[in-house]
C-alpha cells in the first residue's frame, strides 16, 4: 500500500505514459513512409532525419491530445496522399528524362495545394481552434510530403511547401479577418 | 452510484481520453472508492484488496486513451478491476498451487456489507428472471435442478439453455450495464 497523494501521482504518471504509448502507436505510418522514402530516393540520411521529425511530431501531438491530436491524424492521412501522388506520378507517368523543373514544381505544388484544400475543408468541422488545427496538420502533411519530394530534390520540396502554404494561408487570413 | 454521477463519470472519462488533463481529478475521485469497494467484495484481505484496486486504477489510467466514449465508463473500469483480480488469483495459483485457497479466504457472509450485496444481487436476479419468457425460465431452472428437466433431447435442451442464457445476459446488460455477474 502507498500513501494516497503518492499513489495519485503514480496514477497520473501511468496516464501520461499510457497516452505516450498510444500516441506512438498512432504515429506508426511515419515508419513505413520513411523506409519507402529511403529506398526510393537513395538519400537515407535525409529520409531518416525527416522521418524521425515526423514521428516525433506526430507522437507529441497525439500525446498532447485535443485539437493537436486531431490535427496529427488528419495531417498524416493527407500526408500519405502527399507522399504517394508525386512518387506514383514520377514512377508511372513522368519518365525521369522528361521530368523538367517546371513539371516537378507543378506536380508537387499541385499536390501541396490539394492537401491544403483538404485540410482547410476538414478544419471547418471544428468548433474552435481551427487555425491551430490547420497549422499543425499542414506541418505534419508537409513532412510526409517532403519524404516523397526528396525524389525531386530541392525543387520538389519547395513546390510542396509552396502549395500547402498557398492553399492554407488565405483560409487562415480570411478567418482572422472575419473573426 | 446514481445516474447523475455515472453520466458525469462518462463525460469526464471521455474528456480525459481526449487529453483534457483537468478531468483527471474527477475521474480519480469518482473511480477510486468504487474500485476499492468492488475489489473488497471479492477479496477478504483488505491489504491485498487495496493493492489490487491500486493496480486496477493504474491500468485504467494507462488505458484511458483507448476508452471508447460510446461505452459506459463505470462498466469499462470495473471490467479492468475484475480482470486484475482474476490475474492476481491466477498468479497466486501459479506460485503456490493448492495453497491459493488458503491465502484467499472467502468473503465473510455475516458482515452487513456482504448481506446487503447478496440482497442486491438476489433482487437483481429476481428482476431479470421475472422478465424472461416462461420457456427460458423453465430451462434455466431445469439446468440448475437436474430432476426438473423437461422431456427434451440433449442437443435440443442445450440449444434452449444457450438461448435462455443469452436472453438473460441481454436483459442483465440492459438494466445493469455490464455482465460481470451475468
Amino acid at each position: 500500500m502507498t500513501d494516497t497523494a503518492e499513489f495519485r501521482g503514480r496514477a497520473r504518471r501511468a496516464y501520461e505514459w499510457g497516452r505516450l504509448r498510444h500516441a506512438a502507436s498512432r504515429a506508426w505510418p511515419a515508419l513505413p513512409l520513411t523506409a519507402l522514402s529511403a529506398w526510393l530516393c537513395h538519400e537515407p540520411g535525409t529520409s531518416i532525419g525527416i522521418g524521425a521529425a515526423l514521428f516525433a511530431l506526430t507522437t507529441g501531438l497525439c500525446w498532447y491530445g485535443r485539437t493537436a491530436s486531431r490535427a496529427a491524424r488528419a495531417g498524416l492521412r493527407a500526408g500519405i496522399a502527399a507522399f504517394a501522388i508525386p512518387v506514383a506520378a514520377f514512377h508511372f507517368y513522368l519518365a525521369p528524362d522528361c521530368c523538367t523543373f517546371a513539371t516537378m514544381f507543378i506536380v508537387n505544388g499541385g499536390c501541396g495545394v490539394g492537401v491544403g484544400i483538404l485540410l482547410s475543408v476538414e478544419s471547418t468541422h471544428l468548433q474552435t481552434r481551427r487555425n491551430a488545427f490547420l497549422l499543425l496538420a499542414s506541418v505534419v502533411a508537409a513532412l510526409c510530403g517532403m519524404l516523397g519530394c526528396l525524389l525531386f530534390g530541392p525543387m520538389g520540396l519547395a513546390g510542396m511547401a509552396a502549395g500547402i502554404v498557398l492553399s492554407t494561408a488565405p483560409v487562415v487570413i480570411y478567418r482572422r479577418a472575419v473573426a | 452510484m446514481d445516474e447523475v454521477t455515472r453520466s458525469q463519470l462518462n463525460r469526464s472519462m471521455a474528456a480525459l481520453a481526449e487529453g483534457e488533463r483537468g478531468a483527471f481529478d474527477a475521474v480519480y475521485r469518482t473511480l477510486w472508492p468504487v474500485l476499492t469497494q468492488l475489489v473488497a467484495t471479492m477479496c477478504a484481505d483488505r491489504m491485498i484488496a487495496e493493492d489490487i484496486a491500486q493496480q486496477a486504477m493504474l491500468k485504467i489510467m494507462a488505458r484511458v486513451s483507448t476508452f471508447d466514449p460510446s461505452k459506459d465508463a463505470l462498466a469499462w473500469s470495473m471490467t479492468i478491476a475484475v480482470n486484475e483480480y482474476r490475474s492476481y488469483r491466477r498468479k497466486l495459483g501459479n506460485r503456490a498451487g493448492s495453497q491459493v485457497t488458503a491465502s484467499i479466504e472467502p468473503v465473510n457472509n455475516d458482515t452487513p456489507e456482504a448481506i446487503a450485496t447478496q440482497d442486491d444481487l438476489r433482487a437483481a436476479a429476481r428482476a431479470v428472471l421475472g422478465q424472461l419468457r416462461a420457456q427460458d425460465r423453465e430451462v434455466l431452472i431445469a439446468a440448475i435442478y437436474d430432476g426438473l428437466r423437461p422431456p427434451l433431447a440433449g442437443a435440443a435442451f442445450r440449444k434452449r439453455l444457450q438461448r435462455a442464457l443469452a436472453h438473460t445476459r441481454l436483459i442483465w446488460k440492459r438494466h445493469y450495464g455490464d455482465d460481470r455477474h451475468g
